[in-house]
């Protein structure tokens, strides 16, 4: 009998071996498990930094705006005082010019200067403004009130030569002051026959201060307000004026519009792309009641009329010797742009826009309708008084009606009708958020189908076929090579094929797991979707609810122009009986 | 499908030329002037015709077609063929899912469009402000939207 024994020990050490090699099997498939596991959380990590990375992208975006922002705000803000020190450099000696004027006239009323304190004055104010036309104006003034008539007229002569239209305006107004009606109107009539409605001179706005302040009294009043209504009649006869003044107004009202605040419809702003027309649609619906607002406050309570007549010559020739000089223009013009970025906190575009729309306020000459904008609109920079504001928009009521409802139509025109909304994977749009049922049911539809894929994408990949299929054809090729003569080679092939066996088995069980956990993330990923949409929804409902109200007030403002008519506001002083107006 | 209510292509061919019975003559307004003129208030009768257009006359035939591009021949008897509205369009009160109809003066032919149905590029411009309760109607030219409210004052939008 053949010794067994060898064969017997080596089956032994194999048996133990294959044990081993068991183990380490059922080892590898934990181990292919927990890799399994650990792949799907990398691809969940993955989505999730996805997003933060967009989220860090967008909030990147927007510092380094708002760096910009500030930057431009700090440039803005430096150089803006470097030009009014230069205006002060260059112009400050006319102050005191300025000064003079009106502290000659009041020092004459009461009679306690020298005719001599003042021309002197005067003169030493001749020597220190070249090229200035008040200097020779004042000289001229006190000429005037010294009765030394060839000085005057020489002096007044200089004045005409150096700016005939504030020259003129300045000698009405001081003539209305003295109460000497006929020279005061042949000074206007001057002044009048010089003007081109189509390119004024800015000083007008005086002229309308004083009309509008009821400093013109009986024929000067008249006289005005004739000149007034002739000027505009032929402008509106030019083509294409009308256009151009409903323009203006469309664009000086468009400026207005407040912006949506950072905190407002939150989800909205996150989730749809189509919230910068909203958010634009709203700030010009929200712009009716800014609008409202600005000319009730402007047509709301009394005017302080300055107790006697000489005050408000005063104040008004004050405007005129202070506000108009046109070589201060260019520095006037970087001062406010300059003034407009910082107060757009840098957002240069937006400074840009407000500076378009009040540029004519500050060009050496524009139309006399535009000089009624103006007034209306931006009486800070002629100095033009709440009555002139008033009869400025009184004046222009069809033209700021026109604009407006240009304005309004325009931005109707633009209000998206639907609005798109991002939850999640889904994409859907909504009118007015009424359609919440809908939606929903698509959005789940839409997770449904999503999960679906997804669950069947879950199956044995081709690696582990591959494996598989592999290890056994290994294991059975081993096999029968071993037998013939019979080895331990047999159990070896056996074993490498039971390997292949339990990695697939191994494999098809963790294929559920998988699965599950794929049905899950998604599930999450709906609920959390719906509460977008949910959300979203409610604020579009609200957004159309709120546009739609501010829409409405549209109606208000042209109720409110509507109501206005110029005669009424003009100024009735208490020394005048009765005021005639046409 | 759009679904055309008055007209046919062949309707079209009498029916435009009546809208511009002197088209010989050109019109004499052009720029600013012309602008202006297009921008005066429009007639009560023409702004009730151009009304008519959707209530309850969709069933009419060509008579009521013709009797409207006659109220637009006579609201601008001065303009030129090219001066006068590529169409109209205005809110559809037939019910859902109809939206909006546009009257296209080329063609003659009045035609009623459905949510989400988009009309010929040039009126669909017009849809948004037609839907407006504020404007009866909008005059679609090439280059402007002009919204037409009850009273008969008109807002321009250039576009």
């Amino acid at each position: 009998m053949a010794d067994l024994g060898p064969i017997l020990r080596a089956i032994d050490s194999l048996d133990s071996n294959l044990s081993v090699v068991n183990g380490n099997i059922n080892q590898v498939a934990r181990d292919v498990a927990t890799v399994g596991n650990n792949v799907e959380v990398v691809a969940q990590q993955q989505a999730a930094t996805h997003d933060r990375l967009e989220e860090l992208y967008a909030e990147f975006q927007e510092f380094v705006a708002a760096d910009a922002r500030q930057k431009e705000r700090q440039f803005a803000a430096t150089r803006v005082i470097e030009v009014r020190q230069e205006l002060d450099k260059r112009f400050g000696h006319y102050a005191e010019v300025r000064r003079h004027t009106t502290g000659i006239l009041q020092a004459a009323d009461v009679a306690i200067v020298r005719e001599e304190t003042m021309r002197t004055a005067s003169e030493n104010l001749m020597l220190a403004c070249p090229g200035y036309w008040l200097a020779p104006g004042l000289v001229a003034l006190v000429g005037w009130i010294a009765d030394n008539r060839a000085l005057a007229e020489k002096a007044l002569s200089e004045a005409i030569k150096r700016d005939d239209s504030k020259a003129s305006l300045f000698f009405s107004l001081v003539c209305r002051r003295a109460k000497r009606m006929e020279a005061c109107g042949r000074w206007l009539i001057r002044y009048f026959q010089m003007q081109n409605p189509a390119a004024m001179d800015r000083e007008v706005v005086v002229m309308l201060d004083a009309l509008a302040n009821g400093v013109f009294g009986g024929a000067a009043l008249t006289t005005c307000s004739a000149v007034v209504d002739e000027w505009l009649t032929e402008l509106e006869d030019q083509a294409g004026f009308p256009d151009e003044q409903r323009k203006r107004w469309g664009e000086a009202l468009d400026v207005m519009a407040p912006r949506v605040g950072p905190n407002e419809y939150p989800t909205l702003r996150r989730y749809s792309s189509t919230w910068h027309q909203l958010d634009a649609a709203l700030a010009a619906a929200r712009r009716n009641q800014v609008i409202q607002a600005f000319f009730e406050q402007m047509f709301t309570g009394e005017i302080v009329v300055p107790p006697s007549l000489e005050s408000a010559v005063d104040s008004i020739l004050q405007s005129l010797v202070t506000n108009f000089d046109d070589e201060e223009l260019p520095l006037r013009r970087a001062e406010r742009k300059l003034q407009l970025i910082v107060d757009e906190s840098g957002d240069k575009p937006a400074a840009t826009r407000r500076f378009d729309a009040e540029v004519d306020s500050l060009k050496e000459q524009t139309n006399f309708a535009a000089m009624l904008t103006n007034s209306a609109m931006y009486p800070e920079r002629s100095g033009a008084t709440r009555a002139t504001q008033r009869y400025a928009v009184s004046r222009s009521r069809q033209w700021i009606i026109a604009g407006f409802q240009d304005l309004v139509a325009r931005d109707r025109a633009r209000v998206p009708t639907e609005a798109e909304i991002s939850s999640g994977s889904w994409k859907g749009t909504s009118r007015d958020g009424s359609n919440e049922q809908q939606l929903s049911g698509d959005l789940r539809q839409h997770y449904s189908n999503r999960i679906e894929q997804a669950v069947a994408a879950v199956v044995i990949t081709g690696g582990t076929w591959a494996a598989v299929i592999i290890g056994g054809l290994i294991g059975l090729m081993i096999t029968v090579s071993s037998m013939s003569p019979p080895s331990g080679g047999i159990v070896v092939g056996l074993l490498i094929m039971a390997a292949a066996g339990a990695y697939f088995y191994f494999q098809r069980n963790n294929l559920e797991n998988v699965r599950q956990r794929a049905r899950q993330a998604l599930e999450k990923e709906h609920d959390e979707a719906q509460r977008t949409l949910k959300a979203s929804l409610a604020e579009l409902t609200d957004l159309r609810r709120e546009a739609a109200r501010e829409d409405a007030k549209a109606a208000n403002v042209i109720e409110l122009l509507s109501a206005l008519s110029s005669p009424q506001f003009i100024l009735k002083r208490p020394e005048q009986a009765r005021v005639i107006t046409n | 499908m759009a679904r055309p209510i008055l007209g046919t292509p062949q309707a079209a061919k009498i029916s435009t030329s009546g809208v511009t019975p002197t088209t010989t003559a050109r019109s004499t307004l052009q720029g600013p002037r012309l602008q202006q003129r297009l921008r005066e208030k429009r007639s009560t009768k023409y702004v009730q015709a151009m009304a008519r257009l959707d209530a309850g006359t969709h069933h009419a035939d060509r008579p009521a077609l013709e009797s409207l591009l006659e109220a637009i021949s006579n609201e601008f008897p001065e303009l030129g063929i090219e001066q006068l509205p590529v169409g109209i369009v205005s809110q559809c009160y037939l019910g859902a899912p109809y939206e909006v109809h546009i009257c296209d003066l080329s063609d003659g032919i009045v035609e009623h469009f459905k949510t989400f149905q988009p009309m010929p590029p040039l009126f669909e411009r017009g849809r948004t402000l037609s839907l407006h309760p504020c404007y009866v109607f909008i005059e679609v030219y090439p280059d402007t939207l002009r919204a037409v409210a009850l009273d008969g004052s008109v807002s321009v939008v250039e576009c």
